[in-house]
């Protein structure tokens, strides 16, 4: 068989593509780890690696949460069975915690692997 | 061309020599273990290559819903998402395929359009993968298909069109018509 033109094109462009799509994946996968606050009426991004506390208002009153050594957990909070701060410290891509009657949402957000449990096909 | 009834019987015996052969191929590559759950060698589709050169584009289409309808069934992923994520990519690789041959005619060969179906195929799930159901971490499988997926549609495409052009079940469909 002879390879044609459109062929060699079809092979460049398929190379450059992929090459886009490395490029694009790895600098996904560098991106820092990073603490997405979301509550009743905004929401805040806050790098893991710096440690502060931070008082989101939420219905019931103030959700303290505390960033601390790229982990972050709830140290106190308004709701009446304190969920949220039993939930403990999150540290990886991926993981959550929320308080549903102040209306918070802590997850972190940054590195790709979100981990899958499992997979069937 | 002879009568419209003939041909279109003809059509149909094609069609549907083909789909089944989509099926076979399929199992057959059911068997291969996988290191990656979505990877696939694709031979599959080797039978929709032939079919672009043998089958108009509406056939082709139907070609493709059969082959990924009859494969969802024998996998049983007809109603999850990996459903979609097959359906939409077979789709999107044969649109690609079919426009693409009918623009560039004669100066393309089954090779330039199964590595550009492939192509299609793989952005296409690696897009709804990372939009729809993984978010970003979706991004981690995006290299290794299209690389993987590269390499084989490389293979594949060559040996359709060697195939194409050796086969002596082709040269006698092309005359029966």
């Amino acid at each position: 068989m002879r390879i044609k033109l459109f062929d060699y094109f079809a092979i460049i462009t398929s190379i450059a593509i992929i090459t886009l799509f490395l490029v694009f994946s790895l600098e996904n996968q560098s991106r820092k780890l990073q603490a997405h606050i979301v509550s009743s009426s905004a929401e805040w991004y806050y790098p893991l690696d710096e440690n502060r506390t931070i008082n989101i208002r939420g219905p019931l009153g103030t959700t303290i949460i505390e960033i601390k050594d790229n982990g972050s957990r709830v140290i106190d909070s308004p709701c009446p069975d304190k969920i949220c701060i039993l939930q403990g410290i999150i540290r990886e891509s991926g993981q959550w915690i929320a308080c549903l009657p102040n209306q918070v949402l802590i997850s972190i957000k940054g590195k790709i692997e979100e981990k899958i449990d499992e997979i069937s096909f | 061309m002879k009568s419209a009834s003939n041909n279109s019987k003809k059509t149909l015996n094609l069609v549907s020599f083909l789909s089944a052969l989509c099926l076979f191929l399929s199992l057959i590559e059911y068997i291969i273990p996988k290191p990656i759950p979505f990877m696939r060698m694709g031979f599959a589709n080797f039978p929709i290559l032939i079919g672009l050169y043998l089958l108009t584009p509406q056939m082709v289409f139907l070609l493709i819903l059969i082959k990924v309808l009859g494969q969802a069934l024998i996998q049983g992923t007809l109603l999850s998402y990996v459903f979609l994520f097959s359906f939409c990519g077979s789709f999107a690789s044969g649109i690609a395929m079919v426009l693409l041959s009918i623009v560039f005619k004669k100066n393309i060969s089954l090779l330039g359009l199964s590595v550009f179906g492939a192509l299609a195929s793989n952005a296409m799930q690696i897009l709804l993968a990372v939009y729809f159901v993984f978010g970003d971490s979706g991004w981690i499988i995006a290299s290794p298909i299209l690389i993987i997926g590269f390499i084989s549609s490389i293979i594949l495409g060559l040996f359709a069109q060697t195939f194409f052009e050796k086969s002596i079940w082709i040269k006698k469909v092309l005359k029966a018509d």
